[in-house]
């Protein structure tokens, strides 16, 4: 068949489609039908609309979530446990390599490694595991109707989740060390978590669509997140990487990386060692930024705005394609 | 919207895109670039038609006619191409039961889960909750997770849940067909609760007699086109006259499918009018003839000539041989014809199919079998329903008077 020939035949028999039908009228109260709401189901799907859906669907997002955390752990026997030791491991081994192998001189240099480390695993878990949401919810997507973008979305809540029960236990770090973050830069956190949120969602949601299409997108993320990990200030001190990146000129490059102001603010919240004099030596050396509140808070509103928008044009192509997510899985 | 319909199709249209080998990988997608060969499909030409609130509009066709496209359309599980879909009100689908299901959660967490994905909200669903375990019989179980649940158990919980949330429009794709008998009547029984609640439903079934009992109208679809809308039992008959036209491509599948050489082989079934036309529609309770042509290579006299006919559902309602007639024929090599007549069909209206089958005297090999040969339409004036129609007088009797005290 081809569009041609797509209007012209229509051997329709319109019989009998005006006789009303034998439904006694007094339980037609029963449905009042004025106030319903009205869905429409076309080729195209407005952004208005795909936003109020999201809204709407929040009770079915935390409920995707709670299932998710738990089942996810569900018949194992440390159960929760698991969450905490991923970061754990990735700490430990860093913490081995570079503050005993390498004798990097970076005082408390385990909090410096946490506060990034949690910023990241947010990030890359719930990307990754957006990523194939549609295709491992195949048969959701396929059978029953609710809109998709629920499932990218939710991955990212999940992740916040085990976000907030490792962000505790840094909590129960600091505390049991005597380590006090900055005060008067905790409020910061505020923003930047927000970015990365609207960050994380708007890449979860594009790549979830473009891998339902592409199969690759997913093994190809997890490529790129392992060069991505090493181009923001995690192991390393900030400083360090953008004194060797100025001298060329390229430091703004560093900052147009919207994980890295996210990650450089939590640190300078939780870890907030701007610069330390390291043992035997008498210059100060630094490992973040000097700028007050305001500078970083210009940089987390700069990543929350631009986030807001790719979150935006995230949604209006996944809409363009997901008309035939059922087809397609 | 007309504030009387519950769902609105405004010219809808689907199109499929066939891929001969699709490629899903970059890098078949770039080696294929431009090359992606794939042919165009209408699944869906120019669907125009509404359901009114409280009415029950039947989908019937044949299969790839389009129906679960257009179920899935109307459910906004699929997007159409062109056209749109006006629902007024909750929508609950039956399309797969308990496809929302996460075997690692109770029933109890499930039925949650699966309220909220049809947009159900929270509270709501505790205040059926009671309901919703009482209808899936699980009262029991409902703490277990739902993996170790029997399939029935399944199927029971999801149906329950799609059902009794009291939605206004509810789309059911033959979910019927799951379940022992006592929970298919306790769902029909609750669909036509739902019915007379004023709920709007949109029915998939490929059961006539389902589709007139339920249906107030019902769509005809055709490879994608609307060919027919109007009163169930109408529609009905029209789908059967769409099988009549088709049933050369049925019959091919009926044949049994040895490729050995046959000595003896059924080459056609016909249906024969009393005075000897091929036919393909007659009246109930009228006579008829089957008349089997054979093609033999060799001489025989130990063929046994069996011919059955049977309803939709796959049941044989008619059998006979050339056996228990008493009639022993002896063929000899080359073709002929073996006529049956039947004195009287008393079947009710629908689609009946002849298979025939000549078999080795004294032995269950057939020496060839031809399943759905022929297909051919019985009209029966009314009562459409059961399996025979035949005359029946009624009359009313009152016994108040005769007891006597």
């Amino acid at each position: 068949m081809t569009i041609t020939d797509k209007g012209q035949n229509r051997p329709i028999q319109q019989a009998a489609s005006e006789e009303a039908t034998d439904v006694d009228t007094t339980v037609m109260t029963l449905h009042p039908t004025s106030s319903q709401q009205v869905k429409q189901v076309s080729a195209r799907v407005s952004l208005r609309t795909k936003l109020l859906e999201i809204w709407h669907s929040r009770e079915l997002m935390s409920f995707l979530v709670r299932t998710e955390v738990k089942v996810k752990y569900k018949n194992s026997i440390l159960g929760f446990l698991w969450s905490m030791l991923n970061p754990a491991m990735t700490i430990a081994v860093y913490f081995i390599v570079f503050k005993i192998i390498v004798r990097s001189t970076v005082p408390r240099f385990v909090i410096y490694l946490f506060a990034g480390v949690l910023v990241w695993n947010l990030f890359s878990s719930a990307v990754t595991s957006a990523t194939s949401s549609l295709v491992s919810n195949s048969g959701l997507v396929k059978k029953v109707s609710f809109p998709r973008e629920v499932l990218p979305i939710s991955e990212v809540g999940t992740a916040c989740v085990f976000f907030s029960f490792q962000a505790i236990v840094l909590a129960v770090v600091l505390a049991a060390f005597g380590y006090s973050p900055a005060w008067s830069y905790l409020w910061l956190l505020v923003p930047a978590f927000l970015a990365l949120i609207v960050f994380t969602a708007a890449l979860a949601v594009l790549l979830s669509s473009i891998n339902v299409y592409l199969r690759d997108t997913h093994h190809l993320l997890e490529i790129v997140l392992i060069a991505w990990f090493w181009g923001v200030p995690i192991v390393y001190p900030y400083s360090s990487a953008m004194s060797a990146l100025s001298r060329h000129g390229l430091g703004f490059l560093y900052l147009m990386d919207p994980i890295a102001p996210v990650v450089i603010t939590f640190q300078r919240a939780i870890y907030a060692i701007v610069s330390y004099i390291p043992p035997g030596s008498t210059t100060r050396v630094f490992t973040l930024p000097t700028g007050g509140q305001m500078w970083f808070l210009k940089l987390d509103i700069g990543v929350l705005a631009g986030s807001i928008i790719l979150f935006l044009i995230s949604l209006i192509i996944f809409g363009r394609i997901e008309g035939n997510f059922a087809e397609e899985l | 919207m007309d504030k009387n319909h519950s769902i609105e199709v405004h010219d809808l249209s689907k199109r499929f895109k066939l891929y001969h080998e699709k490629a899903t990988s970059l890098k078949e997608k770039v080696v294929n670039f431009r090359r992606s060969v794939f042919e165009e499909f209408w699944a869906l030409k120019n669907i125009d038609f509404y359901v009114e609130q409280g009415e029950t509009v039947g989908i019937v066709g044949r299969n790839g006619s389009g129906k679960s496209t257009l179920l899935k359309c109307v459910a906004g599980i699929l997007r159409p191409t062109s056209g749109e879909v006006l629902l007024r009100g909750q929508i609950s689908s039956l399309l797969e039961l308990g496809a929302g299901f996460q075997p690692e959660l109770s029933g109890r967490d499930n039925i949650y889960l699966n309220a909220s994905l049809l947009g159900i909200p929270v509270k709501e669903v505790a205040k059926r909750f009671d309901d919703i375990v009482a209808f899936a019989e699980l009262e029991h179980f409902i703490d277990n997770q739902v993996k170790f649940y029997s399939s029935g158990m399944y199927v029971r919980l999801g149906f329950a849940v799609a059902i009794n949330v009291q939605p206004d429009i509810l789309i059911v794709d033959e979910v019927l067909a799951v379940g022992d008998e006592t929970f298919q009547a306790k769902c029909l029984d609750k669909i036509r609760e739902m019915q007379r609640n004023g709920t709007s439903i949109l029915f998939v079934t490929h059961s006539p007699d389902l589709t007139k009992k339920v249906c107030s109208r019902a769509v005809v679809l055709q490879e994608g086109d609307m060919v027919f809308i109007g009163e169930a039992k109408d529609a009905i008959d029209s789908y059967h006259d769409i099988i009549i036209e088709q049933k050369l491509l049925d019959a091919e599948l009926g044949r049994s499918s040895s490729n050995e050489e046959k000595i003896i082989s059924v080459e056609s079934v016909s249906l024969k009018s009393v005075n000897g036309q091929t036919i393909d529609k007659i009246d109930s309770g009228d006579s008829a003839g089957i008349t089997v042509q054979y093609k033999s290579e060799a001489d025989l006299d130990d063929c046994v000539f069996i011919v059955e006919i049977q309803n939709d559902s796959g049941t044989i309602v008619f059998s006979s041989n050339t056996d228990s007639l008493e009639y022993y024929p002896v063929i000899e090599k080359g073709t002929g014809n073996i006529s049956f007549t039947i004195d009287a069909l008393p079947l009710t209206g629908g689609i009946y199919m002849a298979n025939a089958a000549i078999r080795k005297r004294g032995t269950s090999n057939d020496y060839d079998r031809f399943d759905r040969a022929c297909t051919f339409k019985i009209t029966a004036p009314e009562n459409n329903l059961g399996i025979i129609a035949t005359p029946v007088q009624v009359k009313l009797e009152s016994l108040n008077n005769t007891i006597s005290i």
